[in-house]
């Protein structure tokens, strides 16, 4: 059984290790990101660069006009959306948008893709919440980190389908979470394979121990305040019942590890209403499906 | 321009800034959250409610909620929206499985251990007993105890009209809208075209008993419980009173005991005694 495993761990990482398997992240997403908060960027460049690709702009625009954001006023133009949502929504958007690309229309997948968008997107506000709420600040985006940490579940399921079908059916009996059963049946797991591909990318180093790391944070040396934010981001948003079957654990927040990781961050911790930011992630599930439903009315949920 | 000021205009929707205005104060004030999903379910009433107060904006309500008064009754209308459609078998499912998968086979293992066989349940401010008998339903159906085990459901509520109906355990389908079908044919007799009465197995192991929950003594009286479900009531409380009810809660629970809130009600701010467990998609509090 062991050697069977390692062989196809082999197999999956001789996979990866050929670019052109990589699932393929948008140049404009990739342009993007290294306007990093920078307030010196001007609106008319940011704006140049996403009108480069026609079909996301004009899902830029049905976003800024959508009740996810409820500007109550009609949005004509790219630099208006700019100017009215900031830079970071803007490039919130943008990330979002590529990850929906990154499903092929075509493919069938043997999870709800749905479903992975959503624990995706709301991984990623959570995350952003929790920087907000501690007063983090990253180079990494933690909103695309929440978006792609779990990038590595499509890069299975695309290319060791029926393996991954098993892994899947196994996960939906509740007994075991998706991680633990790759590593039982695959010998490696998604955040080993995610980090691999944001490498392949050449996304920085930071980002791709983020990954690696968003199911053990405690093991990344670097990185470990960001990677514990995506794990937590990771565990509320399942906590919610949002995202991909899960067992049911009953999980005490305050002897949780990582939680302490980044309580210790901040005095102020200890005070944190958690609960609240637990009942935020309702809301913004509501918003996450109106930008879904945007990105593809086909896709059903 | 200041003609336009003149004419009060009648409110017709809520922007999300005053929604979220809204929601902050209920949440600070009584720990409810009140979740976007809601607002297009009572939108319509509060709106209503502002108009006839002739208040047009929600600044003007909060501070109306705040000084006015007749405060208190207004709060209470509100409660009633942000809680209505509430009372239902089998409400709020996230939680209900929380219970019946993941608590009561952790206490039952539990309690074994400690050589007992024995559960006690307190279902706090019950209403017209959809609770309470949800709960017995779960025990004796799905939970499988054999006949050796001693299950007792306390069922308390403050008002004699609610307890009279949760007594008579008879009840139409809008109640019954989250039961399956299956379920409700074998819990249930059909005894007119839209009556539904609960079969007698699922009443005997509940105690109904009128109860104020600031009755210290009263509450005193009663046995230690392994879980409390206290779902939608302590918003009625101001937080002096909860914390009271709130201490007692603890108090009344064994070690290792649970406590169930409504949906999006928060202990944040009222008791830092409970652990909060986090389940898939429900929150629990827990004694140590």
């Amino acid at each position: 059984m062991t050697g069977e495993k390692d062989n196809i761990r082999k197999e999956i990482f001789l996979k990866l290790s050929t670019i052109e398997n990589l699932p393929v992240m948008p140049q404009i997403a990739m342009d993007i990101m290294s306007y990093v908060d920078d307030e010196d960027t001007s609106i008319q460049k940011i704006a140049d660069i996403i009108s480069k690709d026609p079909a996301l702009s004009a899902q830029v625009l049905k976003v800024a006009n959508s009740a996810f954001y409820s500007l109550r006023r009609n949005v004509g133009s790219l630099e208006l959306a700019i100017i009215l949502l900031g830079l970071r929504e803007i490039k919130n958007i943008i990330f979002m948008m590529s990850v929906f690309r990154l499903f092929p229309r075509d493919s069938e997948f043997c999870f709800n893709e749905i479903d992975y968008l959503k624990h995706s997107i709301l991984t990623g506000q959570t995350a952003q919440t929790l920087c907000g709420l501690f007063d983090l600040k990253f180079d990494s985006s933690p909103f695309l980190l929440g978006l792609l940490h779990d990038i590595g579940k499509i890069f299975i399921d695309q290319n060791f389908h029926e393996k991954y079908t098993i892994v899947i059916e196994q996960a939906n009996k509740n007994e075991a979470s998706i991680y633990e059963i790759e590593e039982d049946r695959l010998g490696t797991n998604h955040a080993e394979i995610g980090a691999k591909i944001a490498s392949g990318w050449n996304f920085p180093l930071e980002f791709v121990d983020c990954i690696r790391h968003h199911h053990d944070a405690q093991n990344s040396q670097e990185n470990m305040l960001l990677a514990s934010v995506i794990y937590m981001a990771n565990l509320l948003t399942n906590a919610r019942n949002i995202g991909l079957p899960s067992p049911s654990r009953g999980i005490d927040i305050a002897e949780n590890p990582v939680w302490k990781i980044i309580l210790g961050s901040d005095k102020k911790g200890n005070a944190l209403d958690i609960e609240k930011i637990l009942f935020e992630i309702d809301d913004e599930l509501k918003k996450s499906e109106e930008i879904i439903s945007i990105y593809s009315k086909k896709l059903k949920y | 321009m200041w003609k336009e000021k003149m004419v009060i205009e009648n409110k017709e929707i809520f922007d999300d800034q005053e929604f979220y205005a809204l929601r902050d104060y209920i949440y600070d004030i009584c720990g409810i959250y009140f979740r976007l999903e809601k607002k297009y379910l009572i939108e319509d009433k509060v709106i209503n409610r502002m108009n006839e107060l002739s208040i047009n904006n929600v600044s003007d309500y909060i501070y109306y909620l705040k000084y006015n008064p007749e405060k208190e009754k207004e709060l209470s209308l509100l409660y009633d929206y942000i809680t209505i459609n509430e009372t239902s078998f089998f409400r709020n499912k996230p939680q209900m499985q929380a219970f019946e998968e993941e608590v009561l086979p952790e206490m039952i293992k539990n309690i074994q251990q400690d050589g007992r066989k024995s559960i006690r349940i307190w279902s706090a401010g019950c209403s017209s007993g959809e609770e309470p008998y949800t709960i017995s339903i779960i025990l004796k159906d799905r939970l499988m105890l054999d006949g050796s085990w001693y299950t007792d459901i306390t069922a308390t509520d403050i008002n004699d009209t609610v307890l009279g109906k949760a007594k008579a355990g008879i009840y139409t389908d809008y109640p019954l809208r989250n039961t399956d079908e299956k379920m409700v044919q074998r819990c249930f007799t059909k005894i007119s075209d839209k009556e539904f009465k609960i079969e007698d197995r699922y009443k005997s192991g509940i105690r109904f008993r009128k109860l104020n929950l600031l009755d210290d003594d009263m509450i005193s009286s009663l046995p230690l419980f392994d879980i409390i479900f206290c779902r939608n009531v302590l918003i009625y409380f101001d937080l002096n009173s909860k914390i009271r009810v709130l201490d007692k809660f603890y108090e009344m629970l064994k070690p290792g005991g649970y406590l169930f809130l409504g949906h999006s009600e928060s202990l944040h701010g009222i008791s830092a005694a409970f652990k909060l467990i986090l389940f898939k998609g429900a929150l629990a509090y827990k004694k140590q």
